[in-house]
């Protein structure tokens, strides 16, 4: 209840968090490995047929048992999140009129795009797929917003919530690696060689990755059935600049986080830990540390997940988000993978050993393309 | 039919109307959306860079932010959220088949391999630094563009909101544009929001 008085913002509790990414299938398995310095990614040879020398995040196909139907590797992995994440809930909300479920995705089963109209192609496929699978109360909602689609379904999830529209909403991330994505971002040049290096002096690209991770948000936290946390507030701000480089004065950023901290009356020296975007590209990492200054954020711990499984796409914000939360209730935040030397014009206290968040306040940003940019808060309980 | 107090454009079947009227209409093959552009009298050359859903969509906007009294809110007060059916499935394969032909990625085309691109566009053209989302429905889906405007009214995450439906195929075009303020949502219902988007 301290929450609510202090800001007039009704509770909207999170928790319930599943993951399969290149570490691992539980969120305990992909911490452990983080901690442990691991990384998903791994050098393949013309990967996709594409030429790069760029290290990719796959998933093991031992990740992915149950075989449905006619179903992809992606919604072969959205519905296992599905299945994790109801299994720790009190009964599944999903069936019923009130239960909401949110897919997330830049571009869902773009791996078919090589056979002539396949079905499966189109993104409504991905909704169709989840409510027939779980025979679903409501159609679920699909936002492809660029790389900030994870963090705005977690926003939009919160609204709906906030709003008396839903009770309970599962928000569900993924994308695969595939030639669309990967001949695509070699093209722009945007690809590093091996591994990134989010923030360090050397960056020069990123590492695509394969995930997709799940979360519940609900007004009710007795629906879950071990810990939960609480979810603060949440905005996403336009560049009104460029639509495939971040802003130079990273004014979107900036602004979604001004309006996400300012109604929760949170200021930026409170925030124990930012888990940022960090792709390792020169222009992302170096507008983030101009954002991250102007918002008063310079000196709290922060890092970037990248090195440990790649940009993850429309899965990147729901990922990062529900590792982060797990790094908040372990104490334990893992060290910036691949960051070696100060490489940003703007100071930033990036982790360089496992240490501990400085407060229960955790900031989750993104920026993607369109000039997007989006900023959520989370409590600890 | 009508939305009193709601700015919408509607575009289909070669035809613009603005709050129900008739405002152009281009028979021609081929060149509709640009024929819409000169029309209206734009100079704004980014716009021969996009692609169709693109301008699609960056058209719908400026025919109706052009008339929603949008310099009277704050550059961050009005909202832009876009749907569609296809998100940039076109371009998409557009993008695929000159790699598979040329062997060479087109980085000008990947870029617009993203649906929200179209709301970025318009975001730089109208200096909007607000909320932005971008939903994919099988049809357009009126119940959750609302709920989704009134979740931001309520959030005081936004006082207006662009809502669009952008569907391109080929050289049809299915396109769907009202500017829905915190005070003009209480007056619309799904219901008469897709009657007048049936109505054409």
């Amino acid at each position: 209840m301290e929450t609510k008085a202090r800001t007039g913002l009704s509770e909207v509790y999170v928790g319930a968090k599943s993951i399969i990414c290149p570490l691992g299938d539980t969120p305990a398995k992909v911490y452990d490995a983080m901690l442990r310095g691991e990384t998903g990614l791994q050098q393949l040879e013309r990967p996709f047929g594409v030429e790069t020398t760029s290290h990719v995040g796959l998933i093991p196909n031992s990740f992915i048992i149950e075989e449905r139907v006619d179903s992809t590797k992606l919604e072969n992995m959205l519905a296992k999140c599905y299945e994790h994440s109801v299994s720790k809930l009190q009964y599944d909300p999903f069936q019923d009129e009130d239960g909401l479920v949110i897919i997330c995705t830049t571009k869902g089963n773009i791996d078919k795009i090589d056979r002539d109209d396949d079905p499966r192609l189109p993104l409504t496929r991905l909704s169709q797929f989840m409510r027939q699978s779980f025979d679903l109360g409501n159609e679920p909602m699909i936002v492809s917003n660029a790389c900030i689609s994870g963090l705005l379904g977690i926003i939009t999830a919160a609204r709906l919530i906030r709003a008396e529209k839903y009770e309970h909403v599962m928000v569900l991330g993924g994308d695969v690696v595939s030639e669309f994505t990967l001949s695509g971002f070699a093209a722009l040049h945007a690809l590093t060689e091996g591994v990134c290096k989010p923030y360090d002096k050397n960056r020069t690209g990123i590492n695509l990755g394969e995930a997709a991770a799940g979360l519940v948000l609900s007004n009710d936290d007795t629906l879950f059935k071990g810990r939960c946390d609480e979810y603060v507030s949440g905005t996403s701000a336009n560049d009104a600049n460029h639509i495939s480089g971040p802003s130079r004065t990273g004014e979107g950023l900036h602004r979604s986080i001004e309006r996400t901290l300012n109604p929760a009356s949170v200021s930026a020296g409170q925030i124990g830990y930012l888990s940022a975007h960090g792709t390792g590209t020169s222009f992302n990492d170096e507008m983030e540390s101009i954002a991250f200054e102007r918002s008063g954020l310079s000196d709290v711990p922060v890092n970037s997940m990248k090195g440990y499984f790649g940009h993850t796409l429309g899965a990147a914000g729901v990922i990062e988000t529900l590792l982060g939360l797990e790094g908040m209730k372990r104490k334990e935040l893992v060290v910036s993978l691949g960051y070696e030397e100060e490489g940003v014009s703007r100071p930033m206290n990036i982790i360089t050993r496992t240490t501990a968040p400085t407060s229960d306040y955790f900031l989750k940003t993104a920026s993607g393309f369109g000039g997007c940019n989006a900023a959520a808060l989370f409590k600890t309980r | 039919m009508s939305l009193s107090l709601n700015t919408y454009c509607r575009i289909k079947d070669k035809e613009v109307h603005i709050n129900g009227e008739l405002f152009c209409q281009f028979m021609e093959e081929g060149s509709f959306l640009r024929s819409v552009y000169n029309h209206i009298g734009l100079s704004y050359p980014k716009f021969f860079k996009m692609d169709a859903l693109s301008q699609l969509g960056f058209l719908g906007a400026e025919m109706t932010l052009m008339r929603s009294e949008l310099e009277t809110y704050a550059d961050d007060e009005v909202a832009v959220i876009y749907s569609n059916r296809s998100s940039s499935l076109e371009t998409d394969h557009a993008y695929y088949n000159s790699l598979k032909e040329s062997g060479i990625a087109s980085p000008a085309l990947f870029v617009y391999t993203l649906p929200n691109i179209e709301v970025g566009e318009i975001c730089i053209r109208h200096k909007l630094y607000g909320e932005n989302n971008f939903l994919i429905t099988e049809r357009f889906n009126a119940a959750q563009l609302l709920e989704q405007c009134e979740a931001l009214f309520a959030d005081n995450a936004a006082k207006a909101v662009l809502i669009g439906w952008t569907e391109v195929n080929g050289d049809e075009h299915d396109g769907f544009f009202v500017f829905i303020t915190n005070t003009s949502v209480e007056d619309l219902t799904a219901e008469s929001l897709t009657d007048i988007y049936l109505d054409r």
